[in-house]
């Protein structure tokens, strides 16, 4: 197998993987179509170099954690360790009814891209949450499996900010 | 659309999935020597195969690289040549970027038979809408400088994407409406929303229109109409460009709103917004005639811009040749304010007062900011309508009428022109 093949092999094998990786680990989601390209670019280099990779699972994530190390400075990261999202959590359920009939509101791309860019300037935390959930579509209990949360402080994170949400696009 | 839809439609809409790269796209990234998103491969597919075919040009599109394309890439023959077919259906990716950039570039060669038009509204939300549009120069035009802006930005953009087409003639057919509240009167084409719209219009008047384009902006991309008639004159096919900003700027809009210099003179932001004594001091009562281009067929009428109440209208005389009658139809009489988007009067096409006068418990008088007239009917010359069809009001209604004529009386662009009388465009609805 040439290294291409085996390239091949190994992206075709963990893509899904590694994205999830760096999904939960980023500091932006905007950042993550380029750590994830900037880790296979690592990836091919070295299987072009010659290197053995008994486990490419694990080799690719690994290359991807250093790639967001290298990505964000070390200031970013230890910002991003302290949650601007967690304080306020509380046992208290609030009822999101996920039925509401924006159809009006919703006429065109341009309201997506200004509740995108609302998105991007929530907490880190509840960004990885919203693109876990809602981008790759996975529960909120993989969701909050993945960020290494409870599932309590998923879903508490995750509707504040709709709340928050919500009052900018309700008033429209 | 529930929540959950807006949330990942906001999110795939502005996102790529990165596992959608093939292994292939990476390496052919790594080759450049630049990481290159999805769509932006698949255009880097495109124009190399484009490039093959119009002898050889090629035009990269790439995140952060300065290798954007100009229209001189293009063959012009081969630009032509596609820009001349009869789009009817969604194009490829190739002939979709020649079509772009060939009509850009017919743009930007004639932007001083351009000027823009615009007026600030604020919603019943408050959130404040901007309409505009760029249109057929018939005063000096110290905007057209914008125009050329707009057309230089957009026709070097480094970054588009095909996001599909729409039929006017068919509402439900293609991919994408990016603004719905598109008003298919190909020349009332305002459009109010969050963001701004530019329109653009060939000088040559709608009747042997071929192309406009029109761009609506946000904060993040630009989404650029192309609309281009149909051969038979039948109707258009609207097709929609998402344009990206390197820098997240883009020619006559801040960020916030449009910024044409010359809409904002003064310290309220609405230089252009004429109030009823200023309507009352450059109109007074008036009395206009409105046309179709053969000077055939149209209307005189009187406005009274009242200083303290809705402007009366008055119609006094209908101009029709000998033996030619009016069928059917009505004046359609619109006050925009800047609050509401518009109130309308409809009324029998008739000689005599048009009362009005209730109008004032829907609107403010005093904030009355432009103020038409528009009669659409059918004659005995021209007596139906099916394909005659270009109308469609507000409400979504269709007008099916030989022939629509419409006379702007008060706004913006009579302000800043110094224009006392009538700024009007008046053209038939006859089949090019």
């Amino acid at each position: 197998m040439n290294g291409q093949e085996r390239f091949k092999e190994i992206y075709n094998g963990t893509k899904q993987s590694v994205l999830r990786y760096i999904s939960a680990k980023c500091l932006n989601i905007a950042d993550i179509e380029d750590l994830f390209q900037e880790t296979y670019l690592r990836v091919y280099d070295s299987v072009n170099g010659g290197c053995e990779i008994a486990e490419p699972e694990a080799f690719c994530i690994g290359i991807a954690k250093h790639c967001l190390s290298h990505y964000y400075t070390k200031a970013q990261r230890l910002k991003a360790r302290i949650s601007l999202s967690a304080g306020k959590d509380t046992d208290e359920q609030i009822d999101i009814k996920d039925e509401t009939d924006i159809r009006e509101l919703v006429e065109n791309t341009i309201l997506y891209d200004e509740v995108f860019k609302e998105i991007c300037r929530l907490p880190s935390d509840v960004q990885r949450i919203f693109y876990l959930h809602y981008f790759l579509g996975l529960s909120l209990n993989e969701t909050a499996s993945l960020l290494g949360m409870s599932f309590g402080q998923t879903t508490q994170r995750l509707y504040k900010a709709i709340r928050q949400l919500r009052k900018k696009y309700i008033r429209r | 659309m529930t929540e959950k839809e807006l949330f990942s439609n906001a999110l795939k809409n502005n996102l790529h999935d990165p596992t959608e790269l093939s292994d292939e796209e990476i390496l052919t990234a790594r080759k450049r020597g630049a990481v290159v998103r999805t769509s932006y491969a698949k255009y880097i597919a495109a124009a190399a195969a484009a490039a093959l075919v119009i002898g050889g040009s090629v035009f990269v599109f790439g995140r952060g690289v300065k290798t954007s394309p100009q229209a001189d890439d293009i063959s012009s023959t081969a630009a032509a040549s596609i820009a001349a077919q009869e789009h009817t259906s969604e194009l490829s990716a190739d002939e979709a970027e020649i079509l772009y950039k060939d009509l850009w570039k017919k743009f930007q060669n004639s932007s001083n038979d351009y000027y823009a038009h615009a007026i600030r509204n604020e919603t019943e939300n408050g959130i404040t809408t901007y309409r505009a549009a760029l249109i057929e120069n018939r005063f000096e035009a110290p905007e057209s400088e914008a125009v050329r802006t707009a057309s230089e930005f957009f026709g070097s953009a480094s970054s588009i994407e095909y996001l599909g087409h729409r039929k006017t003639s068919d509402e439900t057919d293609g991919k994408l409406c990016v603004e719905k509240t598109v008003d298919d009167t190909v020349y009332e084409l305002f459009v109010n929303g969050p963001a701004s719209m530019i329109s653009f219009y060939p000088r040559e008047g709608l009747k042997t229109a071929k192309y406009g384009c029109s761009y609506l902006m946000s904060g993040k991309s630009a989404y650029v109409l192309l609309n281009v008639p149909s051969e038979s004159g039948a109707g258009y096919t609207n097709y929609y460009y998402k344009v990206t900003s390197a820098d997240g700027k883009y020619p006559l809009f801040d960020g916030e709103k449009c910024s044409i210099s010359s809409w904002e003179t003064n310290e309220s932001n609405r230089s252009y917004v004429m109030d009823p004594d200023e309507l009352k001091a450059q109109n007074g009562s008036e009395t206009f005639t409105a046309l179709d281009t053969e000077k055939r067929i149209g209307f005189e009428f009187t406005v009274d811009f009242k200083t303290d109440g809705i402007p009366e209208f008055d119609i006094t005389k209908l101009i029709l040749p000998e033996g030619v009658d009016i069928t059917n139809g009505k004046f359609v009489i619109q006050l925009d304010t800047n609050e509401k988007i518009a109130v309308n009067r409809t009324a029998e096409i008739k000689i005599g007062k048009i009362d009005m006068s209730d109008l004032s418990l829907d609107i403010d008088p005093k904030k009355i900011v432009s103020v038409s007239l528009k009669a659409v009917f059918d004659t005995t010359e021209h007596a139906t309508a099916g394909e005659y069809k270009r109308g469609k009001a507000n409400d979504d209604s269709t007008w099916e009428y030989a022939y629509s004529i419409s006379a702007f009386l008060a706004d913006g662009a009579a302000a800043r022109a110094n224009s006392p009388t009538l700024a009007a465009w008046i053209e038939p609805f006859i089949p090019s």
